[in-house]
């Protein structure tokens, strides 16, 4: 073993966030553990200077602040995080940007918590990364969310979605097909 | 906000050698690759101690990815012993302590250029493909500008054209690797240049697959269970390269994808492609412990 640098406790925990976003990505509707709970580890791994965003209220603005992303209205931020609880607030998701047809990769990453503990709406999922289709039920997102997000996507538009419970993320990226069941 | 409070304290190097912001657009970027499976996602390509053209792409990829727990296969058309795929695997064992092995079945990360191994990729393993022209219209729209709109508006008629022209003039297809796919209905992608043998391996996959090219500074992926379909006409069939019959003239296996090695007075000699493979083959029958890994294809044609 010839290793000329080991990794910090830093580089270990950026890469475990990483990791388990990019399985809840590439898996879309699977219950991903997170090494670290919360948050912002995951936005820790992703922001920095170069990147702009929003967030819902102002806790999470001010800790998101320390990345060095800056911050943008929910229209035009690269990445969003919010609540999906409340009617006004799901519909507000719902605006986050869905890139242009050039360059589809600008859309919106959204960031918001939630439950998969059974309570709440049961979601059918079918797309890249399912196979067949899978069911999940979601708890702490307002029903009216899955309507306004299918009317926002028109595939490769859309914005893709984390949904993080305490210690578990599941990725619904814009090639997700959702049905309420 | 301060640069004190952005910066980390100073160290020679860095895990993994490129620094947390050149990693964090790379996982930006592949976050989006995945969302739109074969769509080019353009980014910020760092510099690597290698050449462009040499696998620059993958590299940023891997070393995204690496950790000390991971174990590495490095591929060059196949082999594991070429000075570029030793190279690599050296300097990934060097900034990041990773594991290394020859052998798929016990590799977490594979990086490759030109092949995917002969056994079946697993959930847990991701495949890394070196891409040296992401573009698949280059050849009939070299304005990478145009070529967007092109793909904004799932416009692929030439490459239709350029596929009929070829069996117009020749009788039958003459691409032979980088074959075009369509990839979850809507993005044609070039699948890298992996022989037309390997292309349905992409098809429903259990493995997660970027592929990244350094130079053009675009990467793509095809997550798991996701259709990669080649363009091909609905009367005349996709075919893969006929080698369903020929022995390895290594090992004696038939069945998989060979290398034609072209000997004096005009014969040739015929290799499996995927060395260690082949060289697993061999140690099986001497009696070693090994275990041979299941395969896409039986017998010359695709297992599913």
């Amino acid at each position: 073993m010839d290793a000329l640098v080991t990794p910090t406790p830093e580089d270990i925990r950026m890469s475990e966030a990483f990791e388990s976003l990019m399985w809840a990505l590439a898996r879309p509707g699977t219950r991903q553990r997170l090494a670290e709970p919360g948050l912002l580890p995951l936005a820790a791994s992703l922001l920095d200077r170069e990147t702009t965003v929003h967030a819902g209220d102002g806790t999470m603005a001010a800790a998101l602040a320390a990345t060095g992303a800056r911050a943008a209205p929910l229209e035009t931020a690269e990445f969003v995080f919010t609540s999906l609880a409340g009617e006004a607030d799901a519909a507000r998701a719902a605006t986050a940007s869905v890139g242009d047809p050039l360059y589809p990769d600008r859309a919106a990453t959204v960031f918001a918590p939630a439950t998969f503990g059974g309570g709440g709406t049961a979601l059918r999922l079918g797309g890249p990364g399912i196979r067949g289709t899978v069911r999940l039920p979601v708890g702490g997102v307002h029903p009216s969310f899955w309507a306004a997000r299918a009317r926002a996507i028109r595939y490769p538009l859309g914005f893709d979605l984390y949904l993080v419970a305490e210690d578990e993320v599941v990725g619904l990226p814009r090639s997700t097909r959702i049905e309420v069941i | 906000m301060s640069l004190s409070t952005l910066t980390r304290p100073w160290r020679p190097f860095n895990y993994g050698f490129l620094d947390e912001s050149a990693k964090r657009e790379i996982r930006r970027r592949t976050l989006k690759a995945i969302a739109v499976p074969g769509y080019q996602v353009p980014y910020a390509s760092r510099e690597v101690p290698m050449a462009r053209g040499w696998g620059t792409g993958g590299l940023q990829v891997t070393l995204t990815l690496l950790k000390p727990s991971a174990v590495v296969k490095v591929i060059d058309q196949g082999a594991d012993d070429s000075v570029n795929a030793a190279s690599i695997r050296k300097f990934l064992r060097r900034v990041g302590g990773a594991g290394e092995t020859l052998d798929t079945t016990e590799a977490t990360l594979i990086q490759s250029r030109h092949r995917i191994p002969e056994e079946t990729l697993r959930a847990d393993q991701i495949l890394v493909l070196q891409v040296p022209d992401p573009e698949p219209l280059r050849s009939v729209e070299p304005d990478i500008s145009e070529a967007r709109y092109r793909h904004a508006d799932a416009d692929y008629g030439l490459l239709w054209l350029k596929l009929y022209e070829q069996i117009v003039r020749s009788g039958r297809i003459m691409q032979g690797a980088s074959y075009p796919s369509l990839v979850n209905g809507r993005h044609v992608m070039s699948p890298s240049p992996i022989p037309r043998w390997d292309v349905p391996k992409l098809h429903q996959a259990e493995n997660l697959t970027i592929l990244s090219a350094g130079r053009e500074k675009r990467i793509y992926a095809v997550p798991p269970h996701t259709d990669v379909v080649p363009l091909v006409f609905d009367d005349i069939a996709y075919r893969v390269e006929d080698h369903a019959g020929i022995p390895c003239g290594r090992s004696g296996v038939t069945g998989y994808f060979l290398n034609e090695l072209p000997q004096a007075g005009g014969a040739s000699l015929h290799e499996m492609s995927d060395s260690h493979f082949a060289t697993k083959h061999i140690q099986k029958r001497e009696g070693a412990p090994v275990t041979l890994g299941d395969t896409y294809y039986r017998n010359g044609s695709m297992a599913r």
